[in-house]
């Protein structure tokens, strides 16, 4: 036990926002992130207002194919609340990754994963209604550091599925889309390693 | 949100370092070798708060005690001592964390009991100059992590020491997933507008409190505070860790200039790991100056060094001795300024082309 955690310990029940550097709270969305518990043993909630039928149909997929973050907990006054990993954050206030190695998840695997990600998120209705992710992407994606090497460390955080947005475009449009939104969010960290994101874009499984 | 165009680079300093990815590699598979061989031996050490070395008097107690078989043996304090009572086996962690450190620090699941685990970080001491050199580093940074711990300074966990009777030795800590450390996070947009990144205001202010705090306790350092021994959690404390370089004591030493050597040599490591930029080899920083363009003084006085001054000044007023113990501060302040600025001067000097 850490001496911080020995020290809350001894708290009584607290509900606290997360810190802004793991906070995936929106006001946008109504999104609230919170740490609740008894001292030492806080675990790490996301509330959001329930989503209406067609976004709840993608978030169903989403957590079919373990895309989403966290486990569904309850609905209490039209909230949804999901329990998270509580070290959970979003990828966008990252450093830059580029050391290579066997157990080191750099940003070209991280890339590589989103790129994935987002084309499992556009065919979560299927191929014939296919949804583009219209938020901020880097606000919105989860980094679960520190996993076994089969395990999935990138989710799209609850509420995302508020973001999807019915396209028509082709999916050359939308990739192009994604570029140029990835670059303005990352700037400096997304040169150089566009073709990871293209990689993963164009060969996500099904 | 935009960030400045730097060219492309990278804030981990192993990506220059020869052949990383063999040397992470061989380190895990070392690693797991040594683990279902371990005979698990108890580590029973009491830290003495009142003495004026706590850690070095740790380690030789630990040192007079510890038994030596030809085989490798895992030293386990006592609430881990009970649990690994059968064969033991490592499954490593991929992850973003701790590239940065010097020691090629891993991460992994330590399986226990058939159907147990305990995730850890295992910090690899290899012998280099010497075996009890080497040994003597690795239980620095066990009972470093010790003490801090004692003193609710924020050390990591500690868990045991492993002595594979070969080259190697290995400090265990409880690996706390949700820790992040400053050097994982992205500084290019924070400064000069850190007024609109308040989160990230926080996290310096918060750090400033806890180094203030550690230099007004007597004769204590850190010794290896740079930005990756700095770490924030989502409850949103801000802590040093790995304390294998610092020593702890409550008491003052009749050198003052000793002292200020120590507390000098923390924040020269701090400030040059935020000034320099993320884009310069082995020794890169977070480059969180790169868009000052005036005295990089002034931001650091911004970020972190007024609100250190301040709680700093305001724990030398209270408890004993506190006329004396001003009046060095003071002193200590008068140098520290002149000093800091002068270290910040050479560094924008050798640093700010690399800024837009």
């Amino acid at each position: 036990m850490t001496s911080h955690e020995k020290i809350s310990q001894s708290a009584e029940y607290t509900e606290v926002p997360v810190s802004k550097r793991y906070s995936f709270a929106s006001p946008d969305l109504l999104r609230l992130d919170v740490l609740s518990g008894h001292g030492g043993h806080q675990r790490r909630f996301i509330e959001y207002p329930s989503p209406n039928e067609a976004h709840l149909a993608i978030r169903e997929s989403l957590i079919s194919k373990k895309l989403l973050l966290g486990e569904y907990e309850s609905t209490i006054e039209f909230f949804d609340k999901f329990k998270v990993p509580n070290g959970s954050k979003p990828i966008l206030h990252g450093a830059i990754v580029r050391t290579m190695g066997d157990y080191t998840y750099n940003d070209m695997n991280l890339f590589t994963d989103l790129g994935k990600l987002l084309r499992d998120f556009g065919v979560s209705l299927g191929e014939d209604n296919y949804v583009e992710f219209a938020g901020n992407i880097g606000l919105n994606v989860a980094l679960v550091d520190y996993t076994q090497q089969k395990e999935r460390g990138l989710f799209l955080v609850p509420g995302s599925e508020l973001y999807a947005a019915f396209s028509t475009k082709d999916k050359n449009a939308i990739l192009d889309t994604y570029l140029e939104k990835l670059h303005n969010e990352f700037g400096i960290r997304f040169n150089g390693i566009e073709q990871s994101f293209i990689d993963g874009f164009q060969s996500a499984e099904r | 949100m935009e960030r400045h165009a730097l060219e492309p680079s990278t804030s981990n300093n192993s990506e220059l370092i020869p052949n990383f990815q063999n040397l992470e590699r061989q380190r895990i598979e070392d690693f797991t070798e040594v683990v279902p061989k371990l005979d698990a031996r108890l580590l029973n050490v009491e830290i003495n708060l009142s003495s004026k070395q706590p850690k070095e008097e740790a380690i030789n107690t630990f040192m007079n005690t510890r038994i030596r078989t030809g085989e490798p043996i895992a030293y386990l304090a006592p609430e881990y001592h009970k649990l690994f009572n059968g064969p033991m086996k490592f499954e490593p962690y991929k992850s973003q964390g701790g590239k940065a450190s010097r020691h090629g620090v891993i991460f992994g699941d330590l399986e226990f009991n058939e159907h147990e685990s305990i995730s850890i970080a295992i910090k690899p001491f290899q012998q280099v100059e010497g075996r009890a050199k080497t040994e003597l580093e690795c239980l620095s940074d066990y009972f470093g992590n010790a003490v801090a711990n004692s003193f609710n300074l924020g050390g990591l966990e500690p868990i045991g020491i492993i002595d594979d009777t070969k080259n190697n030795f290995y400090s265990l800590t409880v690996l706390q997933r949700s820790l992040d450390t400053f050097d994982n996070i992205d500084w290019s947009d924070f400064y000069p507008e850190f007024n609109n990144n308040l989160g990230m205001q926080e996290l310096w202010l918060k750090a400033a409190h806890s180094i203030a705090l550690l230099h007004s306790m007597g004769d204590s350092y850190h010794g290896d505070l740079y930005i990756r021994n700095i770490a924030t959690n989502p409850e949103g404390w801000v802590f040093p860790i790995d304390w294998e370089l610092g020593e702890f004591s409550c008491s003052l030493s009749r050198d003052f200039e000793e002292r200020y050597a120590e507390r000098f040599r923390d924040l020269k490591q701090l400030v040059r790991s935020m000034s320099i930029p993320v884009n310069i080899g082995p020794l890169s920083g977070a480059g969180i100056f790169m868009e000052v363009r005036d005295d990089w003084w002034n931001a650091f006085n911004d970020i972190f060094f007024a609100e250190y001054k301040s709680w700093r000044m305001d724990l030398a007023s209270h408890g004993h001795h506190r006329a004396q113990i001003l009046f060095e501060t003071k002193s200590e302040f008068d140098q520290l300024e002149l000093d800091l600025r002068n270290e910040l001067t050479n560094l924008r000097q050798e640093y700010s082309l690399y800024s837009n």
